[in-house]
C-alpha cells in the first residue's frame, strides 16, 4: 500500500493534460505539437507519481481507450493508415465521427490523444521505475550469488532462444506446424523457467511479478523494434519463373533499363520522392535528363483520350490515354485498394537539351515503353519499389485445394526451388498456409495467388530478425503469472487448512 | 431427513430425465420412419452430415426453427419437409407446397404477397407463389443496390433474404442440393443427384437406391419407403462405414438435443441458488450444486460429441465459442462453489450456463455450426490453444462480472452482504480477475504467434486482436487499481461489472464492424445483444456507485476491508 500523496500534484497533472488538449485543438497536428505532447506526458507522469500504481491505472485506461478508438477507425480506414495515425505515433488524432453509428452522420472534429509511442513509453518508464524503487533483492550471501548466477544463465538462454541458436534456418517449411510451434514455445518455456528460478532466489515472494513484467517489457520492446525496422514486401512468381527481388507495394519507383549488353542490364532507378519533388533528374549513366511534366499523380485514373482533349504526352502510350487524378485509397487494409500512380515525363538530351518526347508512365502499365537516345534503346516503366535478395526462388507449381463441393479454400501451396549462390544452397521447398519458409532473416509466407489462372503465387516476405521474441516473451509472462498465482494459491490453501 | 429427501428426489428425477432424453428414437410401428431417413449421410458445403442436420439447418434458414407445421397445423420433423421438397416435382399430393415453412414477418412483404396475418408468421408456398413474379423487379433493384454497396432499407434486406430462401427451396427440389451420392471410388468426391443423372450410366446402384426411396415417398408407400431406406443404409455401412457411423451419431446428437437439457438444468440450478439466499439455504445449495454438476457433465458430453463429429477443437466459430465459454465458466464457478458454499458461485454458474446456451443459436446466425473453415483459420494446433485460451479468458472475465453484479445487488437491495460472505465474494472476484488476466494474456499472445506463423506479422491491430488486448488491459487495470489501494471491495465489484462490457465487445461486438479476418458475420440481433449488455451492465455498475450509506448492507469497518 502506498502512502497517501498530496492531491495537489495529480491535480496539476490533470490540468496539464487538459491544457494540452486545448492547445493541440487550437494549433492542429504538427511536429511542434508532438514535442509539446511529449513534454506534457512528462508533466503528467511526474504529477501522478512516476512509480505509482495510480499512474499505471491511468495509463492502462488511456491505452484501452486508444485501442478501442483504433478499432472503430478501421471501419472507414485501411489498417496501415490506422496504425500510423493511432498506434505508431506520438499524438493520435481521434476522429469524433468514429464513435457514431450509423456512419453517414458525418460528425466533424478530432480529439488529440496520446498515441501509441507516447503511452507505451510512459508505461515502460512507469513499469521500470516502480520496479526499481519498490522491489528489493531479498537474498543474502550464498543465495544472492546463486540467484545472480541462475538469473544470468536464464538471460543468456533467453538470448539464445531469441537469436534462434537452437532453430535451424529453414525450419519453417520442414516440420509440421504443431511440432514447430510447440518446440519454439518449449524453448521459451525453458528459458522462462530458468529466469523464474533466478527470480525466486533473488526476490522471494515477488519473483513472479518481476518476471512477468520483464516479459512485458520484452514484448513492448519487440513492438517498437518491429514498428521501426521490420519491412514487409511481396514476391510474385509465375510458374516456371525465377525471381530474386521483392516488391514494396506501398512505394513505387521509375526504372530505366538499357539492355544492349548480352550478360547484364544497366538499370537506373528513380525514387518516388524525387518524382514527387518535380525537379529535373540527372544521372551520369543516362544520356538524357528526366523532367517531370506536370505534378505527380499519387493515384491516377487512366481513360482513353477524347478527341480535342489537351494532351501533354507526345510519345508512347500517352498518345492514346490520359491520366486523371483520383482520390487516394486508404492504405493497405484488408479491404482497401492499392494506389496506382502515374506521371508525365519529358526526356531531354543532355548535350543539346532537345526533347526526346513526353511520355506518360503509369503503374497500371507493366509493359515498359521505349525511349530512343542515339543508338541505344531505354526501357522506361513505373513499378513497385524493388529490393534484391541474395537468394532466388523458382516456382515449379502453385496448388490450390478446396473443400469438396465448395469454394472454401482448404490449402494453398507453392512448390519452389531455393537457390543461394553465395552460400551454395539449392533446395526444393514447399511453402503453404501456416508453413512459411524462414531463410536468412526473412520469412516467406503463402499470401495470395494469381486470381486469373491460378498459375502464379504471391509470397509475403517479412524481414524481421526479432520474430522469436514473442515466443520467449509469451512464456516468460505466462510462467511469471502462473508462478505468482501458484505462490498465492499455496498460501491461501495453507491459510484455509489452518482455519 | 427432509433435506435428504428433497435433494435425492430432485436429483434422481433429473438423472432420469437425462436418461430419457438420450434414448435413441424408436422405430414407428406404422408410417414413414423419418428417423432412419434422417440418418442417411449426404454432403453439403464440404462436410458429410446426416440428412437430418441438413434439413434442420435449411429449415432454420427458412422458418427460423427446426421443426415445422404442415397444412393441418401439426408439428412435423425437419426430415419430412426436406423429403417433401425433394419429391416435389412428381408428388401428386404436392406436400411441399403446403408445408408452412416460410417465415415472412415484414408487414410490407406480407402485404405484397397478399397473405393473411398469422401468429408465428409461417406461410406455405401455395399461399403466395402466384405473387412472386410481381416481386422480381423489386428484387432486381435490391440486388443492384447491394452490388453497389448502397445502404439497404429493412424491406429490401427482407426481400433479398426471401429470395435467398426461395433459391434454397428450388435447389433442393431440383436435387442440386445436397450432394446425395457417395463417391464411387476412393479419391473421388460426393456428387449431386442431378449431376450423375446427366453424366453417369443409369444402372448406378446409389442413384437407383435414391430413386426407390424418393419414389416410395411420393407414392405414399411407407412400407416400401422404410424398406428402401434400410437397404440403402445397410449397403452404405459396408461401402462407407466411417461416414455412416458419424452420420448416425450426429443424427442421435440432434435428436437428444443435449444442450437443451443443459439449458433447463442450468436455469433450475440458478433458481435454486438464488432461492437459497432467502432461507433453507443448505439443502437448496446442495441441490443446486447437484443439478449444475449434472448439467455440466451433460454439457461436457455434448462438447466432446461435437469435437468428435466435427473433428476439430472445441471452438471454431461464434456458436461454439458460446458453448465453450459456458462450459469453462461453469467449471470454474463449480470449483469456487466447492470452496465457498454460499450459493453465489452456483448462481453465476447457472447464469453463465443458461445465458451462453441461450445466445449460442443467435450467434450461429442460420449457419451450419460445424461448417468447414477458411484455410488460415483451419489449423488444429492454434485453434486448440489460442482460441480455447482466449475463450477461457472471456469466461473468467464474465464470472468476475456476474459475481460483481451479485455483490452490488445483494449489497444495495438486501442486508445479506456481510462478514464472511462479503469477504468470500471479494476473494472470488479477485481470483476470477487473476485467472482472466492469465488466460486472456496467454490467449492474445498465442493469437499473435498464430498470426506470425501464418503471415509474418506478430501483431496487426486487427479488430479482434484489439478486442483481446482490451480485455487484457482491462483486467490489468482492475488488478493494479486493487493493488494500489485505489479501490476496495466495492470498487472491485463495480469495475468487474464494467468488465462484462469489455468482453462482450471483444467477443462479438467487434464482429459488427465487418472488417478484418476474424469477423464471422453480422446480424441485427447481435447488435441488440451488444447494446443491451452495455446498457445493462453500465446501469448495474452505476447502482454500485451509490454511496455505501445508501446500501442496505452495512459497510464493513475499514480495517476489515483492507
Amino acid at each position: 500500500m502506498e502512502k497517501a500523496p498530496s492531491p495537489a500534484r495529480p491535480t496539476a497533472a490533470l490540468l496539464a493534460a487538459g491544457l494540452f488538449v486545448l492547445v493541440a485543438i487550437l494549433s492542429g497536428p504538427g511536429r511542434v505539437i508532438d514535442v509539446v505532447a511529449v513534454l506534457t506526458m512528462g508533466v503528467f507522469v511526474f504529477g501522478m507519481g512516476v512509480a505509482t500504481l495510480r499512474l499505471t491505472v491511468a495509463l492502462l485506461g488511456m491505452a484501452l481507450f486508444l485501442v478501442f478508438a483504433g478499432t472503430l477507425a478501421q471501419v472507414d480506414q485501411g489498417i496501415w493508415t490506422v496504425i500510423r495515425q493511432y498506434f505508431r505515433c506520438p499524438v493520435a488524432w481521434i476522429e469524433i465521427k468514429i464513435f457514431f453509428f450509423p456512419r453517414n452522420w458525418k460528425v466533424p472534429g478530432q480529439l488529440p490523444f496520446p498515441g501509441g509511442w507516447l503511452l507505451g513509453g510512459a508505461l515502460l518508464v512507469n513499469l521500470i521505475v516502480s520496479h526499481a524503487s519498490r522491489i528489493r533483492v531479498q537474498a543474502r550471501g550464498l543465495r544472492l550469488a546463486l540467484g545472480g548466477v541462475v538469473l544470468t544463465l536464464g538471460g543468456i538462454l533467453t538470448w539464445f532462444v531469441i537469436s534462434r541458436v537452437f532453430a535451424s534456418d529453414t525450419s519453417g517449411a520442414t516440420a509440421a506446424p504443431f511440432w514447430r510451434v510447440t518446440l519454439q514455445l518449449l524453448h521459451g518455456t525453458a528459458a522462462a523457467l530458468a529466469l523464474f528460478l533466478g527470480c525466486r532466489l533473488l526476490f522471494a515472494r515477488k519473483a513472479g511479478i518481476v518476471l512477468l513484467h520483464a516479459g512485458i517489457v520484452l514484448l513492448m520492446g519487440h513492438e517498437i523494434v518491429t514498428g521501426l525496422f521490420a519491412t514487409e514486401a511481396v514476391m510474385r512468381i509465375s510458374e516456371g519463373q525465377t525471381v530474386r527481388h521483392v516488391e514494396d507495394t506501398r512505394h513505387v519507383e521509375l526504372a530505366i533499363v538499357e539492355g544492349s549488353h548480352p550478360e547484364f542490364d544497366d538499370v537506373v532507378v528513380v525514387s518516388e520522392k524525387q518524382l514527387q519533388q518535380g525537379e529535373k533528374i540527372r544521372h551520369p549513366e543516362l544520356p538524357f535528363d528526366v523532367e517531370p511534366a506536370g505534378s505527380y499523380l499519387k493515384n491516377a485514373d487512366l481513360r482513353p483520350l477524347r478527341s480535342g482533349e489537351k494532351n501533354p504526352a507526345t510519345a508512347g502510350i500517352g498518345e492514346q490515354w490520359r491520366a486523371h487524378p483520383r482520390k487516394e485509397s486508404g492504405g493497405l487494409g484488408s479491404n482497401a485498394r492499392i494506389d496506382t500512380p502515374a506521371v508525365y515525363l519529358t526526356f531531354r538530351e543532355k548535350a543539346s537539351g532537345e526533347s526526346l518526347g513526353t511520355y506518360l508512365v503509369a503503374l497500371e502499365w507493366t509493359k515498359p515503353q521505349v525511349v530512343n537516345a542515339g543508338d541505344k534503346k531505354y526501357e522506361v516503366s513505373l513499378r513497385f519499389r524493388r529490393t534484391y535478395k541474395p537468394y532466388s526462388l523458382y516456382l515449379y507449381d502453385f496448388r490450390f485445394d478446396r473443400y469438396p463441393g465448395t469454394n472454401v479454400p482448404k490449402d494453398f501451396s507453392s512448390f519452389v526451388r531455393l537457390t543461394d549462390r553465395e552460400r551454395g544452397v539449392t533446395r526444393d521447398v514447399r511453402i503453404w498456409m501456416n508453413n512459411p519458409l524462414r531463410y536468412r532473416g526473412d520469412t516467406l509466407y503463402q499470401a495470395d495467388w494469381d486470381k486469373e489462372n491460378e498459375a502464379g503465387t504471391v509470397l509475403q516476405v517479412v524481414d524481421n530478425e526479432s520474430w522469436m521474441v514473442p515466443y520467449a516473451a509469451c512464456m516468460i509472462v505466462a510462467v511469471g503469472m502462473l508462478g505468482q498465482f501458484v505462490l498465492h494459491l499455496v498460501g491461501f490453501l495453507k491459510r484455509r487448512a489452518a482455519e | 431427513m427432509k433435506e435428504r429427501i428433497f435433494f435425492w428426489t430432485l436429483l434422481l428425477a433429473a438423472i432420469v430425465w437425462v436418461g430419457l432424453s438420450m434414448r435413441p428414437p424408436s422405430k414407428p410401428a406404422e408410417g414413414f420412419d423419418f428417423h432412419a431417413a434422417g440418418r442417411l449421410p449426404v454432403v453439403h458445403e464440404g462436410r458429410v452430415l446426416p440428412l437430418d442436420t441438413l434439413a434442420r439447418n435449411l429449415l432454420r434458414i427458412l422458418a427460423n426453427e427446426e421443426t415445422f407445421r404442415d397444412e393441418h397445423n401439426r408439428r412435423q420433423p425437419a426430415v419430412r419437409w426436406i423429403l417433401d421438397v425433394m419429391v416435389d416435382s412428381n408428388d401428386p399430393k404436392r406436400r411441399a407446397q403446403k408445408d408452412r415453412v416460410f417465415r415472412i414477418d415484414h408487414p410490407q412483404l406480407v402485404h405484397q404477397l397478399g397473405l393473411p396475418p398469422r401468429e408465428g408468421h409461417r406461410y406455405a408456398l401455395e399461399e403466395f407463389h402466384q405473387r412472386i413474379p410481381d416481386l422480381v423487379e423489386q428484387m432486381t433493384k435490391a440486388h443492384e443496390l447491394e452490388v453497389k454497396k448502397e445502404p439497404l432499407e429493412a424491406y429490401e434486406r427482407q426481400l433479398l433474404d426471401f429470395e435467398k430462401r426461395l433459391r434454397f427451396f428450388i435447389s433442393v427440389s431440383r436435387l442440386d442440393l445436397p450432394h446425395l451420392l457417395p463417391p464411387k471410388a476412393a479419391g473421388q468426391e460426393w456428387e449431386r443427384f442431378s449431376q450423375r443423372i446427366r453424366h453417369g450410366d443409369r444402372s448406378d446402384p446409389d442413384v437407383e437406391s435414391w430413386r426407390r426411396i424418393l419414389g416410395a415417398y411420393s407414392d405414399d408407400d411407407p412400407a416400401k419407403f422404410n424398406e428402401s431406406v434400410a437397404a440403402y443404409s445397410s449397403r452404405l455401412s459396408r461401402s462407407h462405414p466411417k461416414e455412416i457411423a458419424k452420420s448416425r451419431l450426429e443424427s442421435w446428437f440432434n435428436h437428444a438435443d443435449l444442450f437443451r437439457t443443459c439449458t433447463w438444468f442450468y436455469l433450475a440450478g440458478l433458481l435454486l441458488a438464488v432461492l437459497s439466499w432467502l432461507g433453507w439455504s443448505r439443502p437448496l445449495i446442495r441441490t443446486s450444486f447437484g443439478l449444475l454438476l449434472l448439467a455440466f457433465l451433460v454439457h461436457t458430453l455434448a462438447l466432446v460429441a461435437r469435437i468428435y463429429l466435427s473433428g476439430r477443437p472445441p471452438v471454431t466459430n461464434l456458436y461454439s465459442s458460446a458453448i465453450f465459454i459456458g462450459w469453462g465458466g461453469v467449471l470454474l464457478c463449480l470449483v469456487f462453489e466447492r470452496f465457498y458454499r454460499y450459493g453465489v458461485a452456483a448462481a453465476v454458474a447457472g447464469i453463465l450456463g443458461f445465458g451462453t446456451l441461450v445466445i449460442a443459436p443467435i450467434l450461429a446466425a442460420d449457419r451450419d455450426t460445424m461448417a468447414v473453415l477458411q484455410a488460415v483459420l483451419d489449423t488444429q494446433f492454434w485453434l486448440a490453444t489460442h482460441v480455447v485460451s482466449i475463450t477461457l479468458g472471456y469466461a473468467t472475465t464474465y464470472i468476475a462480472g456476474f459475481l460483481g453484479i451479485v455483490f452490488i445487488l445483494r449489497g444495495v437491495l438486501t442486508r445479506s452482504l456481510t462478514g464472511e460472505l462479503r469477504l468470500s465474494l471479494t476473494r472470488m472476484i479477485y481470483g476470477s480477475v487473476c485467472f482472466a488476466t492469465f488466460f486472456s494474456f496467454v490467449g492474445t499472445v498465442l493469437g499473435g504467434l498464430w498470426a506470425d506463423d501464418s503471415w509474418g506479422r506478430f501483431w496487426g491491430w486487427d479488430p479482434k486482436e484489439n478486442g483481446a488486448l482490451m480485455i487484457v488491459l482491462w483486467n490489468a487495470l482492475v488488478l493494479h487499481a486493487r493493488w494500489g489501494g485505489l479501490i476496495r471491495d466495492r470498487g472491485l465489484a463495480v469495475l468487474s461489472v464494467l468488465g462484462n462490457i469489455v468482453v462482450t465487445w471483444s467477443w462479438f461486438g467487434t464482429n459488427l464492424l465487418g472488417v478484418g479476418l476474424h469477423s464471422y458475420g453480422f446480424n441485427d440481433r447481435l447488435f441488440a445483444l451488444v447494446v443491451g449488455m452495455a446498457v445493462g451492465n453500465a446501469a448495474l455498475a452505476g447502482l454500485g456507485l451509490v454511496p455505501p450509506r445508501a446500501w442496505k448492507s452495512p459497510a464493513p469497518e475499514r480495517s476489515r476491508a483492507e
